[in-house]
């Protein structure tokens, strides 16, 4: 059941627990079922995940709306230019926890972008259809959320 | 130092968003800018370490129960009534899609009664080589190749480089044969193309190697799946991809991903 699994993946990730992410899955399904006749075919993929995502996200800010609060301008926000860059040996050695945590403290839209991509290995243009946002979008925060893990994974002084 | 573009490009060359061209471009860029190549070889880095690390969450079988028993009881007579039934039947189609485990998308794959198999294959070699793109994704990094095929397709081909033997990996692309789309493995020798697909393995086999108009055309068998490689190269030269590709498949491909 590949779909299934992707959904529950990034419904896991987004919410960053199993128990939400099982039933978010369950309502994305329902809401999948009933929305079929929207479905207007392709890529079947993408469209249980864009529910699964906008499921995930209604969910979110009705029960923890902290979790989704966003610095106005986000996208902004000049790539980090810190002093050290991170040290590729440090990231080879980062351990699973490591890179939960890390993926875990990025801001909704970069983890989104990023699961989609690097857990779910979706295309570029499937996440822009995905989220609705331009493809250099996509782009753009991809890079700031690998930036970002590499910081954090990367960076001495974080151990 | 980096622009923002060329970030924004190195994350793409990663990601195998790059077509022939621009990959060419950005491999020229990463040799004059030390900076940059840096840069890349973190994001690779960052790539391996999450691939290694991290185990993609699997939906637990209650799940999966509660979403089936959903699913199913739509073509039930009191559901039919509520809503049309080829409406029930293709909800449970969509859902039931990804049903399928690897053994029964090649079981459910119509057996290919296309006799002409062999011309459509030289043929859509040939095409790939005219319109100067013998690939959709190009990439000479297994890693980037093959979970581009896994996104696309239940079971991805085996995706091996033999570069050190002199057939490096050019790309991959799809073509649909019978009507399905299959994935092609593109591999480079000197200046030559050899294109290398992967279909269920059909009832017949086939000669294990013959020539038709000028291509040499080699055929064998990896459990389920039947490989075609398809080249203009020396007969001789294609065998001895035949047998190096075959060599490598033997111990587990993927321990060092």
């Amino acid at each position: 059941m590949p779909h299934l699994d992707d959904a529950y993946a990034l419904a896991r990730w987004l919410t960053g627990n199993s128990a939400d992410a099982e039933d978010i899955v369950q309502e994305a399904c329902v809401r999948a079922l009933r929305g079929l006749d929207r479905y207007s075919g392709g890529n079947a993929r993408a469209w249980l995940l864009a529910i699964t995502r906008n499921t995930a996200f209604t969910s979110m800010a009705r029960n923890r709306p902290k979790a989704l609060l966003v610095t106005e301008d986000i996208e902004a926000l000049a790539p980090a230019d810190d002093a050290a860059t991170p040290e590729e040996a440090l990231i080879e050695k980062a351990d699973a926890a490591a890179i939960e945590r890390a993926i875990g403290a990025l801001p909704p839209p970069f983890k989104e972008t990023l699961v989609l991509r690097d857990i779910n290995g979706l295309s570029y243009r499937e996440i822009a259809e995905i989220t609705s946002v331009p493809v250099g979008t996509v782009m753009s925060r991809l890079a700031r959320a690998r930036g970002l893990l590499m910081v954090a994974l990367g960076s001495p002084q974080i151990k | 130092m980096t622009s923002v573009d060329e970030t924004l490009l190195t994350h793409a060359a990663l990601d195998g968003e790059l077509d022939a061209a621009g990959m060419l471009d950005f491999e020229k860029r990463l040799a004059g800018n030390a900076s940059l190549a840096a840069e890349y070889g973190r994001l690779k880095t960052l790539r391996e370490v999450m691939r290694r690390e991290l185990v993609k969450p699997v939906a637990p079988q209650t799940l999966r129960d509660r979403i089936a028993a959903m699913a199913a009881p739509s073509i039930s007579p009191q559901a039919t009534r509520a809503a049309p039934p080829w409406r029930a039947m293709a909800a449970s189609a969509i859902l039931a899609a990804g049903l399928g485990s690897a053994a029964t998308w090649l079981a459910l794959q119509p057996a290919i009664q296309d006799t002409n198999l062999t011309d459509t294959l030289i043929a859509d070699h040939k095409r790939g080589l005219l319109s100067g793109q013998p690939f959709d994704i190009a990439s000479s990094d297994r890693h980037t190749v093959k979970p581009w095929f896994a996104t696309r397709f239940a079971l991805a081909p085996k995706v091996l480089d033999l570069a050190t033997q002199g057939f490096p990996l050019a790309g991959g692309r799809i073509d649909v044969i019978a009507g399905a789309p299959t994935p092609v493995l593109i591999y480079r020798h000197n200046e030559h193309f050899i294109s290398l697909t992967a279909l269920p393995a059909q009832a017949a086999m086939p000669a294990p190697a013959f020539a038709v108009d000028g291509y040499a055309v080699e055929v064998w068998r990896d459990g389920g799946t039947e490989y075609w490689a398809i080249s203009d190269i020396d007969p001789a030269e294609l065998s001895k991809f035949r047998q190096l590709f075959e060599a490598a498949a033997k111990p587990v491909p993927e321990k060092n991903g």
